[in-house]
């Protein structure tokens, strides 16, 4: 069991973890709306010469900066640990070596402080990093989530309330982007490298399959990966620069051609994008295109709220202690978490 | 010596939590699954804390394994020790898991204490046990099972215990000198992870380091950079 009712509660102070992937964050939530302190150790380098996440690499680093990061984040919030009200952490999806770490953490500290300890689904987390600089968006709440790991449309009603409405059915769109990337010798991650190409490239020169484009919710991006990979071998090869531009063109494409079928079937309120993927400046644009043409406001998190932070663990935490939530300090770390409704 | 420590081992297929004051222990808890240490570690600590009638507020050191062992298993007694530590200001001890396995044997002149670490691998170091102490007489190393057997043919036999003895016990029990205890001797108590931890000098929180024992590129086996 990882949650049980409770009275719903409001805790002033809470004290964010993740730990899932390769950043590891802690971050301290006033009042569910001010962020006093969001510190994030990204991995990054290290795992560039490997070409992805290597998990013993990860875990390793996460177990040497967690504790530091935690004594960061403590003194320059200017914050005792008494002062805590709650502790929110990712409990999965994740690397399950490195979810646990979090998890450790947050249940000593919550168990030593007597506190509530909130267990956080991570793509609860992507959900919510919208609401820390929004905090008066308007639900429904139809959301973009994409990332390396992930890629999914999720659709909330009210706090708590989401129902996935497709996910991806291969390769996850940051996936995509870093296996092009490595073809083409570009390096990791791929995301902003293809992005950097993208910009100086022309999108209209190589037309690549939108898969599933117009059907349903669900993604598949491996065979328009493979669609590249095969171009690269044929004899009339557009440059890199326009290869990256048409592989970038047909993701966003896919990307925010459901997303807005998705807002108007749902009668969206709002759309957001969040993720690493987000980050891209093609998605970002074409979905700020797309959502004015349809009259939805879309508020998706800035760069820094966009990556894996604890500042969104925070904010999903509080979210669930309002609705009666609490998890035990028997929590486990769940390396295929779903996401599923709290209401 | 009226200290209140805390010890705790998750280094391997079993965990085990303890609070000692001084030489007595007033509560033990532990478990046999791998899995389960993920989970367990931290409430086992608290349940003991309310059996014993002590606050964990109270304590003055926590002790842990810090290696060599499994290396999610240390991880998460590193964090975890790391992070009482930080809460409530108290000093942390490295204990060394092999040592925290030969106190399992009391009272012998040579205590081996062997984890097996895959691979064809065992940890292993020798140790001299008397009433309420326990000295190190060889470094840990790595050693093949023949490696190992020529080893305490050198050291003129001992008493060996721990999990390679399980897996080893046939061929090692065939050098002369050397008894091979059952599986219930090999695994590691709470209790003596803290008394080890009680003489030993503790380190800053943050200093807190695992000792993998075996380098990163063996587990990072088939990802070349
Ligand atoms: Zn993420």
């Amino acid at each position: 069991m990882s949650h049980y009712r409770v009275e719903p509660y409001t805790p002033r102070l809470v004290l964010g973890l993740e730990s899932s992937c390769d950043e590891t964050s802690v971050a301290l939530l006033e009042d569910g709306r001010h962020c006093r302190v969001n510190l994030v150790s990204s991995q990054v380098a290290l795992h560039e010469k490997y070409g992805g996440v290597v998990p013993e690499v990860a875990c390793r680093a996460h177990m040497e900066v967690l504790n530091p990061l935690l004594e960061e984040a403590m003194e320059r919030a200017g914050c005792r640990f008494s002062e805590l009200d709650a502790v929110a952490v990712t409990h999965g999806p994740g690397l399950v070596g490195a979810v646990l770490l979090g998890v450790a953490a947050a249940k000593t500290l919550a168990g030593l402080l007597e506190i509530p300890l909130i267990g956080v689904n991570h793509l609860e987390g992507h959900l919510y990093s919208t609401f820390l600089e929004h905090p008066d968006l308007e639900l429904p709440l139809v959301c973009l989530l994409v990332s390396g790991g992930h890629t999914q449309i999720v659709e909330m009603t009210t706090p708590g309330a989401y129902r996935v409405l497709g996910s991806t059915r291969d390769d996850a769109a940051g996936e995509a982007f870093d296996k092009v990337a490595k073809a083409l010798g570009l390096g990791y991650p791929g995301g902003p490298r293809i992005d950097q190409a993208a910009r100086r490239g022309d999108p209209s020169r190589l037309s690549l399959p939108r898969p599933m484009r117009e059907v349903g919710y669900e993604f598949s991006f491996s065979g328009l990966k493979t669609a590249v990979l095969v171009h690269l071998q044929s004899t009339d090869r557009v440059s890199d620069d326009d290869l990256c531009a048409s592989f970038q063109d047909a993701v966003v494409d896919v990307l925010v051609t459901k997303t807005l079928r998705a807002a108007r079937t749902c009668g969206a309120r709002t759309v957001a994008v969040a993720g690493g993927v987000a980050a891209n400046s093609g998605l970002r644009r074409r979905m700020e295109e797309a959502c004015q043409k349809a009259g939805i406001p879309l508020r998706s998190p800035s760069i820094g709220l966009c990556t894996d932070n604890a500042a969104m663990i925070a904010r999903a935490g509080w979210e669930l202690a309002r609705l009666g939530l609490r998890s035990p300090l028997t929590l486990d770390a769940r390396p295929n978490l779903p996401l599923t409704p709290r209401v | 010596m009226n200290t209140l420590v805390a010890g705790l081992d998750c280094t391997g297929e079993t965990y085990s939590v303890a609070l000692m004051r001084g030489a007595d222990c007033l509560a033990e808890s532990g478990g046999t699954s791998a899995r389960a240490h993920l989970r367990l570690l931290f409430p086992a600590l608290t349940e003991c804390a309310s059996r014993a009638g002590v606050r964990l507020a109270d304590l003055d050191r926590v002790a842990v394994t810090a290696g060599p062992g499994s290396f999610t298993g240390l991880r998460l007694g590193i964090v975890t020790a790391r992070t009482m530590a930080q809460v409530l200001g108290c000093r942390v001890v490295p204990v060394d898991t092999l040592e925290a396995l030969a106190w399992n044997v009391p009272d012998s002149p040579r205590v081996v204490a062997a984890l097996d670490a895959r691979r064809g691998e065992i940890f292993a170091a020798c140790f001299e046990t008397r009433a309420g102490e326990c000295l190190r007489l060889t470094e840990d190393r790595a050693f093949t099972p023949e490696e190992l057997a020529g080893a305490l043919e050198s050291w003129g036999g001992g008493v060996l215990v721990g999990s390679a003895a399980a897996r080893y016990g046939p061929v090692l029990s065939q050098v002369p000198g050397v008894r091979v205890l059952p599986p219930v001797f090999a695994q590691i108590r709470g209790s003596a992870v803290a008394l080890a931890g009680r003489r030993a000098d503790p380190v800053a929180a943050l200093d807190l380091a695992p000792t993998y024992l075996r380098s990163a590129e063996v587990q990072l086996h088939g990802v070349q950079p």
